[in-house]
């Protein structure tokens, strides 16, 4: 049986239906971060707020890597096949590129240059 | 020169241009997504098919709400009606799991009210008969509610009562378990498979004759019973005991060959072929079979009961069903277009018809599109063009972790969703979406969006 995009997604929505919102909250808070951050027209030193949502973002994924096996009911013994470890690995990446990418701005705020 | 005279005069520095690029697309994934979101949430149909018809659904189950769902979506001035009695929603596939504890009862149990759409109208009564000569039905609150369309969407019965000595009443009580019908069930199922795992003793597992909705789950329980008792350290305490009406356990054939190795050599199962449950003597822990060589009485401490299951009473007693064949009693739809035989301004979906395989929720998800494409066709005169291949699928849990996920045809062929994941193998990929993505899937076929 065929799953169209709009078919994926819109069963991922529902596994997240309940989340949704607390989602759209913190998507949209990060988003006024960066707007508010790209209008005052400071100065940016990212490295510091990019190292540490990498690191972060790292940590989680080696977390959910760690513990998801167990999340599902399931053990890490069960998790034996190239499609297993494809998915694990995938999901655990996601969930730390995810974490980063929206940590990102916040930690740019709080790394703002003093001058700026 | 500070760096903020830099940044006046519009020139942008690395660090910013790496917060922009990373910000840009942030800010374009979340408006796709909640562009794309709210359209898959809430959505009206633009091209919606003018139509003044009667359309009554008999059943909101997961086939009865799926196609209310797309009906009010894809007609315009319609009256849909939906009958049912039922205030709560049992999401069925996850019975298996209540029942042998990897879920709480609770996470199966979801109002019909969420997923009626608006613009629907639901009659709180149930259809005791079928007057399809006159295009009308009866409700068990005598009320006659007259049709242009009918779909019958009830789903089937459990006929406790085809077993001597068996009623409800029983799960959850001297050892007997049965998955089927409720959360209740399950739940009381659960005590029963914890104490029996707990424990030891001799384990029955039965399996009723004829067509019954997933037709997986009495393999499931008795193989996530034998991995419960395995991880409880009982497994030497225990003798467990399939019992098969037939001489096959699983419709596909690569399925049933893997379980006929499976079950003695791999989880030390003893298959007991042409053995139907025909009466039990719960105080004296004893089932009785019919078999080819007569009955046969067997102890037990534990006893996981199939009921043989049919159409519902009304559906089976009225001139919509099959009157004979080996689907006699079913609703008597052609088992491509899921049009009525008899009577083309009837269709049906999900467990109630008369077809060679299919009473599982996967079914619904591809049969109701088809039952909706042919309905509109005929509204407009034309002939019904869509086709249902018989596809259905048992995630097939073998243990709490692992599963193999089956899918086939009316061919019994193999036709797997996902080519990636292998239909001969047990993973963990498939325990995944049968304990976290498959109730998303069928509330989102609930809401007609898959």
């Amino acid at each position: 049986m065929a799953f169209s995009f709009t078919g994926i997604l819109a069963v991922f929505l529902e596994l997240a239906r309940g989340a949704l919102i607390p989602a759209a909250v913190l998507l949209l808070a990060a988003l006024g971060v960066a707007i508010y951050l790209i209008l005052r027209r400071q100065q940016f030193n990212a490295g510091p707020a990019v190292k540490l949502a990498g690191a972060i973002g790292i940590i989680l994924a080696l977390l959910a890597f760690a513990l998801t096996p167990g999340f599902s009911g399931a053990s890490h013994a069960q998790v034996t096949s190239v499609i297993d470890y494809t998915a694990l690995t995938g999901a655990s990446l996601g969930f730390g590129i995810g974490s980063a990418v929206v940590l990102y701005p916040f930690l740019q705020l709080i790394f703002r240059r003093a001058d700026a | 020169m500070s760096h903020r005279s830099d940044s006046r005069h519009g020139s942008i520095n690395p660090g910013r241009r790496r917060f922009l690029q990373a910000t840009g697309a942030t800010g374009v994934l979340a408006a796709a997504g909640a562009v794309t979101g709210s359209h898959m949430l809430y959505s009206s149909n633009v091209r919606a098919q003018p139509s003044n018809a009667r359309i009554v659904i008999v059943g909101a189950g997961a086939a009865g709400l799926s196609l209310a769902s797309r009906l009010a979506r894809e007609l315009d001035g319609a009256r849909i009606t939906i009958v049912d009695p039922r205030e709560e929603h049992y999401y069925q596939p996850g019975l298996t799991l209540v029942a042998t504890g990897a879920w709480d009862a609770e996470r199966v149990i979801d109002r019909n009210a969420r997923y009626i759409p608006r613009g629907v109208d639901w009659v709180r009564s149930a259809v005791v008969e079928y007057d399809p000569d006159n295009d009308r039905v009866v409700t068990d609150g005598g009320d006659t509610l007259e049709y242009d369309y009918l779909l019958v969407a009830t789903g089937l019965q459990v006929n406790f009562d085809a077993i001597e000595g068996m009623e409800p009443g029983l799960i959850g009580q001297e050892g007997i378990a049965c998955v089927y019908d409720n959360p209740d069930h399950a739940g009381r199922s659960w005590r029963m498979i914890r104490e029996f795992t707990d424990s030891g003793g001799i384990g029955l597992f039965t399996r009723a004759p004829g067509a019954i909705k997933c037709a997986g789950a009495p393999l499931k329980v008795t193989m996530l019973s034998e991995h419960r008792l395995r991880r409880q350290g009982n497994r030497n305490a225990a003798e467990l005991h399939y019992f098969q009406p037939g001489d096959s356990l699983f419709s596909q054939p690569d399925m049933d060959e893997f379980l006929k190795r499976h079950f003695p050599d791999e989880r030390d199962i003893n298959v007991n072929w042409q053995h139907q449950l025909k009466a039990i003597e719960p105080g004296a822990r004893q089932a009785v079979f019919s078999t080819d060589n007569g009955e046969r009485t067997v102890d037990y401490d534990f006893i996981h009961v199939v009921p043989p299951m049919s159409a519902p009473d009304p559906v089976r007693n009225s001139e919509l069903a099959w009157a004979d064949g080996p689907f006699a009693g079913w609703l008597e739809v052609d088992r491509h277009t899921m049009q009525h035989r008899r009577y083309p301004n009837v269709f049906g979906v999900g467990d109630v018809v008369g077809t060679p395989i299919g009473k599982t929720a996967a079914s619904v998800k591809a049969q109701v599109p088809v039952a909706v494409d042919n309905l509109l066709a005929v509204m407009q005169e034309r002939e019904p063009a869509a086709s249902y291949n018989g596809y259905t699928s048992c995630p097939l849990i073998t243990e709490q972790g692992r599963g193999i996920l089956v899918e086939f045809d009316y061919d019994l062929n193999m036709v797997p969703s996902f080519d990636f994941i292998d239909p001969y193998k047990e993973q963990w990929v498939p325990w995944v979406m049968k304990d976290r993505m498959l109730h998303a899937a069928y509330n989102a076929m609930l809401r007609g969006r898959i």
